[in-house]
């Protein structure tokens, strides 16, 4: 038990005393390497390896406490419960350690380094998380953030921003959390409390009319969120069962966790399996598949669920003092074409009368934006990667406004 | 209602409250109407069926038990067998039949047009007229005295943990249980709670997350690899429908323990062993056991020579095969373990290791060469389960060419290329399939472990279930069935 006490002690002592030095000298000996490996993520190899010392410091003093606690713990409870029982108090204490444990270290950048294997094999939550913890040790005079779903991720490389306006403003793309703006509104506030100049979102109907249900619920809901979404007209759709998912993984951390670490464990593909199967049932006739895609899409209380959490979202943004740059972006015009007509000019007057009334949003028009035509798309959502070059360059050049016209604008 | 969901969770948190505060026959009304409620959730019209079964098979029952005249008891039998084998006839094999008769008739000139029943497969069908039927067959052999409380019998039949996919619990085991006062046995419910939690490891960490991957390669037009790839993917399967059943069958045993209840082992070391009448010693041992008593025996068993023996083998397995289900590709998995078998049986292949599996597991550990043969009759065991998964393709794919293809594929040589994605995942879970098999034993008696063992296991059965789970609410294989 006194071992156990000790460690964290000694833990913190080696990382105060040496956590610098340390930091420091891997720098000087691999931190082009680290820079390379962290693909933008970071730009500061020392300081990095700094905080994954604290990090490490962070895993190993919380398994030693919780180890203790157990203990402790054991010892009040065995002489008060039955014999027969203890096994079950004991399963009991274990199996919450392990969510206390999985629930700090999840708020670590080293935990969700471990899970990490590759730019194109890591699970999104994985690569969301690590982005989200190295946010706060970026440094840069200003920064953006792109928020949205895979669409935001399409339009704009954040490597090519950053290689171009690094200096001035660093822009980390989230890896695509959530694709309606109640994830974004969830993502939102989960995000470090650091200072964002701007957040960049690419808008499209989906976003808006495409349902309630979304994947990311599983990974952003929290019971503290409940309040939000019934105040969002949260009673009046079928959220999914994604939704209690997230809830399930607010009380239980590990089950927030599973996707990532199967994902680590079982290899990136066997998780996408599923979706690869309902994928190849997708017609190869872009004009099919857009008649079939066209009729999720609707006007209803979901829409107005979406549009409700948008406005709290625009809110969320003034309130954290980062400009909301708004893209009134499109789908590929197969299927925009295919799409109720009275859903467009819906959303236009919804994201215009929302900006009227909101000097923190920049509203980039349609007409503003490069033309996107059917060729420039790879798919119904996803342009090509010309198009996305294209569409990032017009982005540098709003921002570069944006800083120049901002007092602390370099 | 499947286990692996939250309703079923539910279903259960009201259900045992209830059962522990009532006295013994309010406990059994209170049973059976929670298992129709069970069964009924997943479409009560079927429920009229399985009453109708149940009450029908009871008074046929009665009849046997009243009569002296052997022609009329026989008579009785036969009204029972008869209604049920119609039951199972309509619902199960009319259109595979019919569809088969009119290709066949085709083929020399004749084109039939025999109707096409649109109905689907009452969930567990197979299950509960088994179980209603040896009854009625024990009644007439005096292994057993006809209830005469027919709420008893019903609750034999409909008991929810074993009514969809077994065990196909003997009335002479399970209905002196329905009639008699439980004793809830603390040491009981531990071991009734570990099975449950075991169960749903080997059914939602292990079977469905096997099942993805089988699943995506049985989907894709050709067998998505070759050579020792492709043997992974059938291994994945073996795993697959092991965790898959013998995790209901966990399950359905821990439900019964912890209401005072005795369900029968359906499941030992099936991939420890070394030959097939081994295997099917220790794989779904309610229905062999049941083919064994109720068909092999009465075919004549071994008694008539080696002819007769190898042609009732061969019955035998083809109508074990064909009660999995209503397919060519489950006929052949049934002929295949046929002849398995027989050659088995002709050969005296591994002669002297007919004893239990998992005392085979202890002693393979010190024999290479009973090491090898489990490794070979793993594999043996392996391509019928292609056979077998072929039986399970949707409607309107054609089984042998996919038999075929992956056959050929398992055999295409040399064996060179790199291996998937999918070995980690198959190994790892497979591995732990393994050791379930091979600690089957000590699985079932928890309650005499070291209280630290206790709380490790249990500890890392629900984190193991949190954090590896599949939570799809996937179906279990043999509900089909």
């Amino acid at each position: 038990m006194f071992g156990l006490a000790v460690i964290p002690f000694v833990a913190w002592t080696l990382w105060l005393t040496l956590g610098k030095p340390l930091g420091r000298v891997a720098a000087s000996h691999w931190g082009n390497r680290l820079l390379q490996l962290g693909d933008g993520k970071f730009n500061d190899p020392a300081l990095f390896v700094h905080m994954r010392l604290r990090d490490t410091a962070v895993l190993i003093s919380t398994a030693a406490i919780l180890a203790l606690t157990g203990m402790m713990a054991a010892k009040c409870y065995q002489t008060r419960i039955s014999p027969r029982l203890r096994w079950a108090a004991d399963a009991l204490v274990l199996f919450l350690g392990l969510n206390v444990f999985g629930a700090i270290a999840s708020h670590t950048a080293l935990f969700w380094c471990l899970l990490f294997t590759g730019r194109d094999n890591t699970h999104n939550f994985t690569q969301y998380q690590i982005k989200c913890a190295l946010m706060a040790e970026l440094v840069a005079p200003h920064e953006a953030v792109l928020l949205g779903n895979s669409q935001t991720h399409a339009e704009i490389d954040k490597r090519l921003l950053n290689a171009d306006m690094g200096r001035h403003l660093w822009t980390t793309e989230l890896h695509f959390p959530g694709s309606r703006p109640f994830d974004m509104l969830l993502c939102l506030e989960q995000l470090p409390a650091v200072k964002i100049d701007y957040i960049i979102c690419y808008l499209s109907e989906g976003y808006f009319y495409s349902g309630a249900n979304s994947e990311a619920a599983m990974f952003f809901m929290r019971f503290q969120d409940l309040g939000q979404f019934y105040e969002c007209g949260g009673n009046k759709v079928d959220p999914g069962r994604y939704f209690t998912y997230g809830l399930l993984g607010d009380a239980c951390p590990l089950f927030r966790l599973r996707e990532p670490v199967i994902s680590r464990l079982y290899g990136f593909k066997t998780l996408g399996l599923a979706q690869e199967r309902r994928d190849q049932t997708l017609s190869v006739d872009l004009s099919e598949r857009a008649k079939t895609a066209a009729a999720g899409y609707r006007i209803g209380p979901e829409s107005d669920f979406q549009k409700r959490a948008f406005e709290i979202f625009a809110k969320k943004c003034q309130e954290r003092q980062a400009r909301l740059v708004l893209c009134c972006g499109q789908l590929n015009p197969i299927l925009g074409r295919a799409l109720n007509p009275a859903l467009r000019p819906d959303m236009l007057a919804f994201l215009h009368n929302l900006a009227a009334h909101d000097t923190n949003i920049i509203l980039l028009e349609e007409s503003q934006m490069p033309v996107q035509t059917e060729d420039d798309y790879l798919d119904l959502t996803h342009v090509n990667e010309t198009n996305q070059i294209r569409f990032t360059h017009y982005i540098e050049t709003v921002l570069q406004k944006l800083l120049l016209a901002t007092p602390t604008g370099t | 209602m499947v286990f692996n969901s939250l309703t079923f969770l539910v279903f259960l948190a009201i259900v045992l409250p209830l059962y522990y505060r009532l006295q013994h026959r309010r406990q059994n009304i209170m049973l059976l109407l929670a298992s129709y409620v069970f069964y009924g959730w997943w479409d009560y019209r079927f429920l009229a069926l399985l009453i109708f079964t149940t009450l029908f098979d009871f008074a046929c029952a009665l009849q046997i038990d009243a009569e002296n005249r052997p022609g009329r008891r026989k008579g009785w039998l036969a009204a029972s067998i008869a209604i049920n084998m119609t039951v199972l006839g309509i619902f199960k094999y009319y259109n595979f039949f019919s569809s088969s008769l009119e290709s066949a008739l085709g083929r020399i000139g004749i084109h039939p047009d025999f109707p096409t029943l649109h109905v689907i497969l009452p969930l567990g069908i197979s299950f509960y007229t088994f179980l209603s039927m040896s009854y009625t067959i024990d009644v007439y052999r005096k292994e057993l005295k006809a209830t005469r409380h027919p709420l008893e019998f019903m609750l034999y039949v409909a008991y929810f943990p074993h009514l969809v996919a077994g065990p196909i619990v003997r009335a002479s085991f399970l209905l002196p249980q329905c009639q008699r006062p439980r004793v809830i046995k603390p040491a009981e419910v531990e071991n009734g709670i570990w099975l449950i939690l075991m169960g749903y490891v080997k059914k939602v960490v292990i079977a469905d997350r096997l099942g993805q991957i089988v699943d995506w390669s049985f989907a894709q037009p050709a067998p998505p690899f070759q050579n020792l790839n492709a043997w992974v993917v059938i291994y994945a399967f073996a795993f697959q429908i092991y965790g898959d059943f013998a995790g209901y069958s966990d399950i359905a045993r821990g439900l019964a323990k912890v209401m005072g209840f005795e369900l029968t082992v359906n499941f030992r070391a099936p991939y420890l062993v070394t030959n097939p009448a081994a295997y099917w010693r220790n794989w779904h041992i309610s229905l062999s056991t049941w083919l064994r008593d109720y068909l092999y025996i009465p075919l004549g068993g071994n008694r008539q020579g080696s002819w007769q023996t190898y042609r009732n083998l061969m019955i035998t397995m083809l109508l074990g095969g064909l009660w999995h289900g209503a397919g060519f590709a489950f006929i052949l998995w049934g002929f295949y373990h046929g002849i398995l078998l027989s050659v088995h049986r002709c050969l005296g292949w591994a002669a002297g290791s007919s004893s239990q599996a998992t005392l085979e597991a202890r002693r393979f550990v010190g024999t290479l060469k009973q090491f090898f043969l489990i490794i070979v009759f793993f594999h043996v065991t392996c391509i019928g389960w292609l056979f077998f998964r072929a039986g399970g393709l949707p409607h309107g794919v054609r089984q042998w060419p996919v038999v075929k293809s992956y056959l050929e594929a398992m055999f295409h040589l040399p064996g060179t290329i790199p291996f998937t994605g999918f070995v980690l995942p198959v190994v790892l879970l497979g591995g732990l399939a393994l050791f379930f098999q091979w600690q089957n034993d000590r699985m079932n008696e928890f309650s005499q472990w070291p209280t630290s063992r206790k709380g490790t296991a249990v500890s890392a059965a629900l984190a193991a279930i949190t954090l590896l789970g599949v939570f799809e609410g996937a179906q279990f294989i043999y509900f089909q069935f």
